[in-house]
């Protein structure tokens, strides 16, 4: 494995380019679809969140059938059957590894996703829009995005160093 | 009266054909194609992730500057820099430019959107997603991200409630 996977890299920029354009030229904000919705019952953003939805489940499907990177999907199924380490990613767990046998991570888990959806919702819509729809912004030249993009990065090289300690200690890992 | 109580106009609303639809469409398809080319040891849903994509392309950055292990990274990002934010960036610019768009003038306090930025990453962290991967986790038929997006919801509402009390 060389120092740079050309396939990934070149991918994810090209994925980022076109949606970048295409989210530049419609608008498109999930955290604004919400919100629109919930203000005045304006279905036009919140057409995108669907759309999202819709169609990765079928896109997911096809690459189950096809046996390429989901592998287990629908999650749910492997979820019920008590696999614990499939309930949430490890390698994005803020928790670090979890442990198959301790019901505390569990309740952790619960309790992390509960904090961390609505802070997300909270503090997007204080900000006038999802991450997304910031870099985007910043991206026009909106200063105020681009002063927030800065924080959203500052924040993700600290995480490791100042909230993960803090959740270590809360819930005993 | 409500869209003028608490500041909101269709800011949104676009008169281009690539409607919020179609985009939303296209990011559903890339993500579920990003998936693929990703090796077998990578999260799941994991296609597209504005938040957990650039902490992993920093994260990696950030360890082979100082050749270490310091920032931890999914197996995604582990080897090759995720470029989806550099991405979205200079796609959206080009767009900009392209269009001549002008950027609103902000009229929020440096310290105030840093600090939400700051927030919203680390929160997003919490949760193990960005709403974007949140939708894909949902597609993906995970109940814990179902369970999480009506919490957003919440947060949402919440939210709201709290610029309209406060103001903006």
């Amino acid at each position: 494995m060389g120092l740079i996977d050309p396939i990934i890299s070149t991918g994810t920029f090209i994925v980022g380019l076109i949606i970048g354009y295409m989210g530049q030229r419609s608008g498109f904000c999930t955290i604004g679809g919400i919100r629109d919705f919930t203000l005045m019952r304006d279905t036009h953003l919140l057409k995108g969140v669907i759309a999202i939805i819709t169609a990765a489940a079928v896109g997911f499907f096809v690459l189950h059938l096809a046996g390429g990177g989901a592998q287990d999907f629908p999650a749910f199924t492997s979820r019920l059957s008590g696999n614990i380490e499939s309930l949430y990613n490890p390698c994005t767990n803020p928790l670090g590894n979890v442990d198959h046998e301790s019901s505390n991570t569990v309740f952790g888990i619960v309790i992390l996703t509960i904090i961390g959806g609505a802070g997300v919702g909270l503090f997007s819509v204080m900000a006038d829009g999802c991450p997304f729809r910031q870099h985007i912004r910043a991206s026009e030249g909106d200063k105020g995005s681009l002063v927030y993009i800065l924080g959203f990065y500052f924040a993700a090289l600290v995480f490791g160093f100042i909230v993960k300690p803090i959740i270590s200690i809360i819930f005993g890992i | 009266m409500e869209m003028q109580s608490a500041g909101y106009a269709l800011k949104g609303k676009s008169m281009s054909r690539i409607t919020p639809a179609i985009t939303g469409t296209a990011i559903g398809l890339l993500a579920v194609a990003a998936q693929w080319s990703f090796n077998w040891s990578s999260p799941q849903a994991y296609g597209i992730c504005v938040a957990c994509h650039s902490r992993d392309m920093l994260g990696w950055i950030f360890n082979h500057l100082i050749s270490s292990n310091i920032i931890e990274v999914t197996n995604a990002g582990l080897f090759t820099p995720l470029l989806t934010v550099v991405g979205i960036m200079a796609g959206a610019h080009l767009a900009a430019r392209r269009h001549n768009v002008q950027p609103n003038s902000g009229v929020d306090s440096n310290t105030r959107m840093f600090l939400l930025g700051f927030l919203v990453m680390t929160f997003a962290l919490l949760l193990a997603a960005c709403p974007i991967r949140l939708l894909l986790r949902i597609a993906y038929g995970e109940p814990l991200a179902l369970f999480g997006g009506l919490w957003m919801v919440v947060g949402v509402i919440a939210g709201i409630a709290i610029l309209r009390r406060w103001g903006s």
